[in-house]
């Protein structure tokens, strides 16, 4: 008998698609906020894009919740930059995410057979 | 070249975070929107200033978006709770030395005396007289702490609802008299206020609303 599965996707969708972008950028390596958004522009051919205003209310909101944690760094051009790297408890958010979107994902092409578009 | 620090130290205001993270919010986010607009120049943008501009549309709803962000569960204590209770202790603190001072301990009992601290007794007047002040002490510390104009009159007012729920206490035993919440908490809280008022952050804090309009450096 095949066993079905529940996948409940959080109401906040939007907000966790935008710390699941932040979190994956910084499990590959610390990086400043500028960094940051053009790390997710470019990985994303552009699809993904982070202004001012949406990332950094989410790196604060991150680091007060202790996924990351930054400290300031003096780049080689002299300029110096917050610079963010992931927690432990980061990590540890990033798995129960990358399994939320996958699921998600799954749903929808089920629902509206994405990979065939 | 823009001065972008004093660009964006002037767009998210003084009131919307405590002193120090609003220092480093602004260094970091001039230090963003200045290399954004480099590597546009150096991409051969058009209008790189414009697009740089164009990073945050609504600095009020940035700045707010910033604080909820900068919010942890420890605010409230540090922005209410500790605020209003330096103003407590300075109330109560005042409260003891007028009695210490101002009254003499009557006889009310067998090798008794008491203390009697009443709203018609020498000690309330000038006991009054130290709410403002201490409602302006906890404004000025719950302001330092990032705390909005909310936060600061909840400080204010602390010492008064600290008494009212003393007096509340006290009455579930000796019973309940209108006067004494009237007397010892209402009009001190009043009092708080208006010793608060002229500190408040405002109701937004000093976000500026104004539209973006492109300037060139």
């Amino acid at each position: 008998m095949r066993k079905s599965r529940t996948v409940q996707i959080k109401p906040q969708i939007k907000r966790g698609s935008a710390e699941l972008a932040v979190l994956a950028v910084l499990a590959e390596a610390p990086l400043h906020g500028y960094e940051i958004a053009k790390r997710i522009r470019t990985q994303t051919d552009g699809v993904v894009t982070f202004d001012v205003a949406a990332l950094y209310p989410i790196l604060y909101s991150m680091e007060t919740r202790r996924w990351v944690e930054a400290a300031w760094e003096e780049g080689p051009s002299g300029r110096r930059r917050r610079c963010y790297r992931l927690t432990s408890e980061g990590r540890r958010q990033l798995q129960p995410l990358r399994r939320e979107w996958r699921d998600f994902f799954h749903a929808l092409n089920r629902l509206a057979r994405l990979s065939d578009a | 070249m823009r001065d972008w620090e004093r660009f964006v130290a002037d767009r998210l205001g003084r009131a919307t975070l405590p002193r120090e993270v609003r220092h480093e919010v602004v260094a970091e986010i001039a230090a963003h929107l200045e290399e954004h607009e480099d590597e546009l120049r150096q991409a051969g943008a058009a209008d790189a200033h414009a697009e740089t501009l164009a990073q945050v549309a609504d600095w009020r709803t940035f700045g707010r978006n910033i604080r909820r962000a900068k919010e942890d569960s420890m605010s409230v204590v540090r922005r209410v709770v500790m605020p209003g209770v330096a103003a407590a202790l300075l109330v109560l603190g005042a409260l003891k030395l007028l009695v210490f001072l101002l009254i003499v301990p009557e006889p009310c009992g067998p090798d008794m005396t008491c203390i009697v601290v009443s709203a018609d007794g020498p000690v309330y007047l000038p006991w009054l007289a130290t709410l403002p002040f201490a409602g302006a002490l906890a404004a000025m510390l719950a302001r330092r702490a990032g705390a909005r104009s909310k936060q600061q009159l909840a400080a204010a007012v602390f010492p008064a609802l600290y008494l009212l729920i003393e007096f509340f206490v006290m009455g579930l035993s000796d019973g309940f008299f209108w006067r004494i919440p009237v007397y010892w908490a209402m009009i001190p809280a009043l009092l708080g206020v208006l010793g608060a008022w002229p500190f408040l952050s405002g109701g937004h804090g000093r976000v500026s609303a104004q539209p973006m309009a492109p300037t060139h450096s």
